[in-house]
């Protein structure tokens, strides 16, 4: 143990003399972040025109329903040719004009969607009826009672900040773990360490330390960015466990994908490779269950959909996966132990030849 | 322990799949002694250290270090050896003294003895001053320096040099060398590989020649240059000598092989080899001599007549 | 000057971790969103009907079964709540007993829409779906007269509704043009450092100039190989439609000075950075940031104010809004303006590259 406490702090040594470096992959989870920001900001909310010929309650009304709709920034315009500038100029994707008697029977509303792809004009195509059953909801024939889950709705940022915690400890881990042993193949310095009279799983256990440590770094910047876009976990201790848990998980891995491949170069890409997929396949914007089940059936190999549960958990109470509790824990832990068995077993294999 | 030779090797197989890389090496090294192993590329002279040095595992046979076995007493073994790698396996980023702690640390060097040994081993390899920059900033041969130095530090009882001065200068060269012969004044046993004859013949108390794994000779510098003839006669001739003349003069006692190559002609002589009787024979038969010369040995010479190839080939 | 960008883009046919480097984050991301595109058009929703004998409860089934925002099972109540316990639904639409009856009798019955509201995004996908619904059962006349009197006619800006993941593919395009300007370029010079062959370099009778010249040639020339294979393989699977010839040379033209702005930024950074390994983080994320900043993911209108603006100064934008009108849109309307900005970065990057190599080299 005492060397590798050396190896660690020798590792840690070299990540500070190289600054640029050093912040460049601590950083690489924070940039995850902020192009998830700026995604969530991006497919929230649909900025539209609206252009009103009368001035009536009905409008009032109207435009309020538009407002309601769960969808729409509504800008209110003047004339039409304002409309079209908006479209023009990529400030609005829609352009709604009211008639002057809007509600009365056989009114029409003029719609032009710039329809960029079918997925972002169905998002309207879908919210006028809903701004129209609004306005009329007191005159239909049958009304509909919405019964939530929890009281409380997470924001679709804080949702997926969630997901974003786990990545970032995937990539941290197999970054810090890959990039550290594989920098000792060639460097060739990896002699030092095998000539050395120290036990294959201590160089190993070093090893994990200081990739546990640099992608710790990593991991809790983006923490403090969650933190600073309002996601109050409830159970910090849970979140604490996760965070350890995943950690050691792609530490380990990272440690095993460095001896295997031995070079710097090829751990960065297969880092993201892995770890976009990942991301998008374990459910960051839902349960895995109401995608694709192919996808829900890859997700379910991998310890990333169950520590997005668990971080889920700890942070707003909520369970998103069909596997218990208890069954995710064991799996984590599972993967824990496979993680260890892995790295030791891939860096024996790595440098002792037979 | 305290009788067992400083290297044992026995009835060495390196195989990798189909491919023998070494083929039953049988050698002994003993304590106090600068052991050269020479080969060219591919002999299997780096397998044989690996396995010497526990890094790699013996397909048959055996290895002990002092009476240690390298791989099943890995830790024993390897507190007894420094290693000099060729590529010097340094931390680039890190100081000299950080890589020299960093090995202190890792060969278990009690905390309190490491800052003494550290200066003094700073002060070996003369980089007391660039003790806190970068070793990425340093030249090859302050590398190799300091590589040494770091084999030195947990005062191992057997130091192995890879190629020590493949790619340094002539006066860095002169500097490592007495390195070398310092360690062996103070009681260290030395295992260098080489292809520097020159250095072997300088350093090496013995040398071993390996060739396609084997061993194909093992000896003293002196007497592996003795078996290809005492002495050398270089002639350069007029015209080229005719295959008679080449023939007759392999026919003389102690004449051990002659050689033509255009109008040169080299023949290696046995002790009592008679050189006034060598030329008459060339008179005799037509040849006129333009130039001669009556030299040593080469080691190249030998490696050559050994193995039927050059050390670059 | 011809031997110098041979020598370039031979090296590159030659590094395949290169070509790896260049072309795998744009295609993972690809893979993903066509991953993606399938999962978040629809919701598992189960469906509970305790008025099987009403015609108008049938009626209302019907239309929520045909509706295309939902995938939809219909269950018993006691095998929806399992089906909503264990996630296998994210939403129960429960319609009451006597719905039928209620509805001709005008006693206004009241669905019950239970949602799973892990999050705003999905919770309101869901909150609009119902309406929606309800709007398309009112129309069929099930529940007597409609009384919605409001008619939408919709018009479209362009012909037809494009797929999400040709959408999202233009933007990646962009986005390989640039890193593939940048990487290319920059590695070939950074390898010069790397290699030690700049000695040999600037002792040769060359000017520096062509040298240079000759390293952003080969960059952007390598880089508008993969643009095209990538472009004639999203055609020929059918993601995007055939461009016509004076459609594909505009695009070509838009990816040609992307990456020429990517190869003058690639120099550059080769000149301050001068190794690979610090070379290639930076690009690829400069690459990333570029394309997310520039609404590769969404579009522009959807951006903040405030990303907008920086959107509009950056090339990238330029480029996936010409290549979007060419290759996704069918259309070359508004590709004049885009391919001015795009001549003025590719000329910024150039001026900005070229000199700073230069005076690198120099040292």
């Amino acid at each position: 143990m005492r060397a590798a406490w050396a190896i660690a702090r020798n590792d840690l040594a070299q990540l500070l003399a190289q600054p640029v470096a050093a912040i460049v992959t601590v950083a690489v989870p924070i940039n995850f972040l902020i192009l998830f920001v700026l995604f969530a900001v991006g497919g929230g909310v649909v900025p539209v025109t609206v252009r009103a010929a009368g001035h009536g309650p009905a409008t009032a009304a109207f435009v309020h329903a538009l407002r309601n709709s769960y969808t729409f920034d509504v800008q209110p315009v003047a004339t039409a040719a304002q409309a079209a500038r908006a479209i023009a100029s990529q400030n609005s994707v829609a352009s709604i004009a009211l008639p002057r008697n809007v509600g009365a029977a056989h009114s029409t509303i003029a719609v032009t969607i710039d329809n960029l792809n079918a997925d972002f004009a169905d998002d309207i195509r879908r919210a006028l009826p809903l701004a129209v059953t609004q306005f009329y909801r007191g005159v239909l024939p049958l009304q509909w009672r919405e019964v939530d889950s929890y009281p409380a709705t997470a924001t679709f940022l804080g949702f997926i900040a969630v997901s974003i915690q786990t990545v970032a400890l995937l990539i941290g881990g197999l970054l810090q773990g890959g990039l550290g042993v594989a920098r000792e193949w060639e460097g060739g310095t990896i002699k030092e360490l095998l000539l050395a009279p120290v036990p294959g799983w201590s160089v190993v256990a070093g090893k994990l330390l200081a990739a546990f440590l640099g992608a710790l770094a990593g991991a809790l910047l983006v923490l403090v960015a969650l933190l600073l876009l309002g996601v109050r976990p409830h159970a910090w201790a849970e979140y604490a466990g996760v965070m350890v848990l995943v950690l050691i998980v792609f530490a380990c891995l990272g440690v095993g994908i460095g001896s295997a491949l031995r070079s710097r170069q090829t751990v960065f890409p297969l880092a993201f490779g892995v770890g976009l997929p990942l991301f998008f396949i374990s459910g960051p914007f839902g349960a895995i269950t109401w995608g694709t089940p192919a996808a829900a059936w890859a997700a379910r190999i991998f310890p990333v959909v169950y520590a997005n549960a668990a971080f889920q958990h700890a942070a707003y109470g909520i369970w998103t996966l069909d596997t218990s509790v208890g069954a995710s824990w064991a799996i984590l832990a599972g993967w824990t132990l496979l993680g260890l068995l892995a790295s030791v077993w891939l860096y024996r294999r790595a440098t002792v030849a037979h | 322990m305290s009788e067992a030779p400083a290297i044992e090797v026995r009835g060495l197989v390196k195989r990798f799949g189909g491919f023998t890389a070494v083929d039953g090496l049988d050698f002994r090294v003993e304590r106090g002694e600068i052991f050269g192993l020479l080969g060219p590329n591919g002999s299997g002279k780096t397998t044989t250290v690996n396995m010497i040095s526990g890094l790699s595992a013996p397909t048959a046979g055996s290895v002990a270090i002092l009476g240690v076995d390298p791989l099943r007493q890995a830790q024993a073994a390897r507190r007894l050896l420094g290693v000099v790698p060729q590529e010097t396996a340094l931390y680039e980023e890190l100081t000299a003294e950080r890589n020299l702690r960093f090995h202190a640390e890792l060969f278990g060097i009690p905390a309190r003895e490491r800052p003494g040994r550290i200066a003094a081993m700073l002060e070996l390899a003369q980089l007391t001053d660039r003790a806190r920059s970068r070793v990425g900033t340093f030249s090859g041969g302050m590398k190799r320096r300091l590589a040494i130095a770091r084999a030195l530090l947990h005062q191992p009882a057997l130091v192995y040099l890879d190629e020590p001065t493949l790619g340094v200068d002539v006066q860095a060269r002169r500097v490592i060398w007495d390195y070398i012969l310092q360690m062996k004044s103070e009681g260290r046993t030395v295992l260098l590989t080489t292809n520097y004859l020159e250095e072997g013949e300088r350093l090496c108390d013995r040398m071993a020649i390996i060739d396609h794994g084997r061993l194909v000779a093992l000896d003293t510098p002196g007497a592996l240059k003795s078996r290809f003839g005492s002495s050398v006669l270089e002639l350069e001739l007029e015209a080229a000598p005719a295959p008679a003349l080449v023939a007759a003069l392999q026919a003389l006692p102690a004449v051990r092989e002659v050689a033509a190559d255009g109008e040169r002609l080299r023949v290696s002589l046995a002790a009592g080899a008679e050189v006034p009787r060598i030329l008459a024979e060339v008179a005799r038969l037509g040849g006129s001599p333009r130039r001669l010369n009556l030299r040593e040995p080469s080691l190249d010479e030998v490696f050559l007549s050994l193995t039927g190839r050059g050390l670059r080939d | 000057m011809w031997a110098l960008i041979k020598k370039d883009l031979a090296i590159w046919v030659r590094s395949p971790a290169v070509m790896a480097v260049t072309l795998l984050p744009p295609l993972a991301l690809l893979l993903v969103l066509a991953l993606q595109a399938v999962a978040v058009t629809s919701y598992p929703v189960a469906i509970v009907n305790e008025d099987p004998r009403g015609a108008a409860a049938a009626t209302l089934v019907r239309t929520a079964e045909a509706y295309n925002g939902f995938r939809t099972q219909l269950l018993s109540p006691a095998d929806a709540q399992a089906a909503y316990a264990n996630l296998q639904v994210a939403a129960i639409l429960t319609i009451p007993p006597g719905f039928s009856a209620d509805l001709a009798a005008g006693r206004r019955p009241s669905l019950t829409w239970a949602v799973r509201n892990f999050n705003a995004d999905s919770t309101d996908d869901l909150r609009r779906a119902l309406p929606d619904v309800v709007t398309s059962f009112l129309a069929t006349g099930a529940a007597g007269a409609d009384p919605i009197g409001i008619a939408i006619r919709e018009q479209d800006v362009h012909p037809h509704d494009a797929g999400l993941v040709a959408f999202e593919m233009v933007g990646m395009l962009a986005m390989l043009m640039l890193q593939a300007g940048l990487i290319n370029a920059g590695l070939a010079a950074v390898k010069e450092w790397e290699t030690g062959s700049v000695k040999e370099l600037l002792i040769s009778p060359v000017p520096a100039l062509r040298l240079i010249a000759g390293k952003v040639v080969a960059g952007v020339v390598a880089a508008d190989l993969a643009g095209v294979v990538v472009t004639g393989l999203t055609v020929a699977f059918g993601l995007l439609p055939t461009p016509t010839l004076t459609q594909g040379l505009i695009a070509l033209a838009a990816m040609t000075l992307l990456a020429s702005f990517g190869a003058g930024i690639g120099v550059a950074l080769a000149a301050a950075l001068r190794s690979g390994d610090r070379m290639n983080p930076v690009a690829i994320n400069a690459s990333f940031y570029l394309f997310f900043l520039s609404g590769g993911v969404v579009a522009l209108a959807y951006l903040p104010a405030w990303l907008r603006a920086v959107a509009r100064v950056i090339p990238n934008t330029y480029a996936v809004s010409a290549l979007r009108q060419t290759l996704l849109y069918g259309s070359t309307a508004g590709t004049g303006t885009d391919m001015l900005w795009l001549a003025v970065a590719a000329a910024v990057g150039l001026v900005v590259g070229v000199p700073a190599l230069r005076r690198g080299l120099a040292h």
